[in-house]
């Protein structure tokens, strides 16, 4: 099934102008990734409409690359300005701006490439090899491990987003509530419409997020002022020297390309806490023998491998049960189900070569982002001067009428402009941006699957209980909720215990 | 939030209790977690410390690697008004006193009052934008908000036109593109 399905995937990729696509969304990518204030979701978002006279394949391996294209483009400013493109490079600017400070700017650049592309070989191979095990255990779920799986996807929302957990489960809950609107698929009235027909297909989760990724970010870019770089960067170093200081750490490499797939599985995580987890551990294994954080090539690796590993990582839950990753798998998953692929079986049975072919695009891709990068290192300090006040305009042109394209509905392009001022005030009081997409991405999934299992137990609880998968998946949820109200509760113990002693 | 999910919740009762259950679950979440943060202040300090606390498994920070003292107060108290991406901002606003040939974001902090005016004239004209479109068409309203933008945002000259022949430009390749009339409002 592997070779028939790559050999399809193939086919898909090297018909038509699909390469096109692909190297288009790379560069794209590149160029919206190291533009600070930017990155992939922004870039994702405000491409997501236009894709809409795409074939399917076309308009995901686009995104795909887009995605890919801006994890790598968020090192270059990251580097060179020590102001990360993307909050995925955070960890990059420690050594990667010291290795510039100290004139090694194009051998960090290179270090970046490579590691990078590395990371994201490494986990979409290792994607690839998984695949027919995932078609397996995606085969053996029905409705009640859908909603469980749902459920779940919300639970981790409370050990993986950062800040207030009250925060993340209020702004997660938030998004289911907001899900709720229109006519739900499994029972027949509709809730919240005001009697009128706009309402009735509920709010479109892709104009939601383009306004939360696109609108929000802009508005709170206008209050940033800028983000140029200086002209006349000094761009010391050489190439060569830093492909052979990626090649001769392998295992920070490696083991950081794993860490970013493995991170970018779990939903609502992503690639701004993998190249953190990722650094951490290479600091911690270098057992204080090296110094960090004063221009180590191994500190750029270790952010660069991780958060290109996310990408393929991020596909695990997106594909196979359509709990998106990240916010920029989350605007994939809206492309997925714009052009009718649905995530869940029907991607791993009928159509296992568009997901191959998602697969291929994601190795070809970073094939390209070796060759921008090595090859055209010295032009992207150009990229980096970009006031991004002047792109403001440009951006909310792009969405507003992408958001009128997705259903031809002005409904849309309100919950854009309406929701990109909630997402910015989301931002701005530290409320979790992907609980909150995430519960309106799982709401309905959530939804229609405990309708549907409840009928087909009568009504019983106990089909939630009554099987291995589904057990498992209930424990997991109530261990996951129970676990950091149970690590508040102690620590707030400890502090009562600490000043009675 | 609160307003919204009260009256989500309220309405969740008039229909049947199939349809309305799952709202009425996520509205009453809605509704007890921003009434905990509402009142966070007037709580306990143990409720209070369990309202603040993340249960994140991964809470790093740039000042888990690097030395911040050198940051001043201020700085950091901008810094923790946004989420992730504004935190990422913060590690170049961490060593602007280390060095002077660094962007000018690293400025912002400094002028917060004047960063709000100028998020909420954005927001105005988003608003704005919207409603001309609604009752013009986006291919009319688009020109017109690029303009509204450039004189809100001091935009020089020049670049201001670029601007607004890339708008134009945008505008007219969505209306070829998209299965939708851009020229029409919704009206």
């Amino acid at each position: 099934m592997l070779i028939e399905g790559l050999s399809g995937a193939l086919d898909i990729l090297l018909t038509g102008s699909t390469l096109g696509w692909l190297i288009a969304g790379i560069l794209f990518g590149i160029v919206i990734g190291s533009i600070p204030g930017l990155g992939p979701n922004l870039g994702l978002a405000i491409v997501l409409p236009l894709t809409v006279r795409l074939d399917g394949p076309d308009a995901i391996i686009l995104l795909i690359s887009i995605y890919s294209g801006a994890m790598y483009g968020g090192s270059i400013a990251a580097i060179l300005i020590n102001t990360p493109g993307t909050a995925a490079a955070a960890a990059t600017t420690l050594d990667g701006y010291q290795m510039t400070r100290k004139g090694k700017a194009m051998t960090a650049l290179s270090v970046s490439a490579t590691a990078s592309v590395i990371g994201g070989v490494l986990a979409t191979i290792t994607l690839i090899l998984l695949t027919p095990h995932l078609t397996t255990i995606v085969l053996m779920f029905g409705s009640p491990e859908y909603f469980l799986i749902a459920l779940f996807g919300i639970a981790l929302i409370t050990v993986v987003a950062r800040g207030s957990l009250v925060k993340g489960l209020t702004a997660g809950a938030f998004g289911l509530l907001l899900s709720t609107i229109g006519f739900p698929i499994a029972a027949g009235q509709p809730r919240y419409t005001f009697d009128t027909m706009m309402l009735f297909d509920g709010l479109d989760f892709v104009a939601v997020l383009i306004g939360i990724f696109a609108i929000g970010e802009m508005i709170k870019l206008a209050g940033e002022r800028g983000g140029i770089a200086r002209g006349g960067l000094d761009m010391g170093g050489n190439v060569a020297s830093g492909v052979v200081d990626v090649v001769r750490a392998p295992i920070t490499t490696i083991k950081s390309g794993f860490i970013g797939m493995f991170i970018g599985a779990i939903p609502g995580s992503g690639a701004s806490i993998a190249n953190f987890v990722s650094y951490a551990e290479t600091v911690r294994s270098g057992g204080g023998d090296e110094e960090f954080g004063d221009g180590n090539h191994r500190g750029v690796i270790a952010s660069e491998a991780a958060n290109n590993g996310t990408v393929a990582g991020s596909l695990i839950p997106t594909l196979s049960f359509g709990i998106p990753g990240s916010g920029a798998t989350a605007i994939l998953l809206g492309g997925l189900v714009m052009h009718g692929l649905n995530p869940g079986p029907e991607l791993f049975t009928t159509n296992i070569d568009t997901t191959y072919s998602i697969f291929l695009a994601l190795l070809a891709g970073n094939a390209i982002i070796l060759a921008v990068g090595l090859l055209f290192i010295t032009k992207t300090s150009y990229i980096t001067q970009v006031n991004s006040n002047y792109l403001i305009p440009l951006v909310v042109v792009f969405s507003t009428l992408g958001a009128l394209g997705l259903r031809g509905s002005w409904l849309d392009v309100f919950t854009v402009l309406l929701f990109g001022v909630f997402g910015f005030f989301l931002m701005r009081y530290n409320y979790s941006i992907i609980a909150f997409v995430l519960g309106i991405i799982l709401g309905p999934i959530a939804e229609e699957n405990l309708v549907r299992s409840l009928q087909l137990s009568d009504g019983s609880l106990l089909i939630f209980v009554n099987e291995p998968i589904p057990l498992i998946l209930t424990s997991l949820t109530v261990l996951l909720v129970g676990l950091p109200l149970l690590k508040a509760l102690t620590n707030t113990l400890r502090k009562y215990g600490a000043m009675d002693s | 939030m609160l307003v919204v999910s009260i009256y989500m919740f309220v309405e969740s009762f008039t229909f049947s209790y199939e349809v309305g259950l799952f709202p009425r679950f996520a509205a009453l979440v809605t509704i007890c977690g921003t009434l905990l943060l509402l009142s966070k202040n007037y709580l306990p300090e143990s409720v209070r410390t369990a309202v603040d606390d993340s249960g994140s498994v991964f809470d790093y920070e740039e000042s888990d690697f690097v030395d911040v003292d050198g940051v001043d107060g201020d700085q950091q108290a901008g810094d923790e008004s946004t989420e992730t991406e504004a935190k990422t901002r913060s590690s170049s606003q961490q060593h602007t006193q280390e060095t002077s040939d660094r962007d000018s974001s690293s400025q912002s902090s400094t002028m917060e009052p004047e960063a709000r005016r100028m998020q909420t004239i954005l927001v105005g004209l988003l608003l704005g934008y919207g409603a001309v479109g609604y009752v013009v068409g986006l291919v009319l309203a688009t020109p017109l908000f690029v303009i509204a933008y450039a004189m809100a945002f001091s935009i020089r000259r020049r670049i201001a036109l670029a601007l607004l022949v890339i708008a134009i430009v945008i505008a007219l390749a969505f209306n070829h593109i998209l299965p939708v009339d851009l020229t029409r409002g919704g009206l």
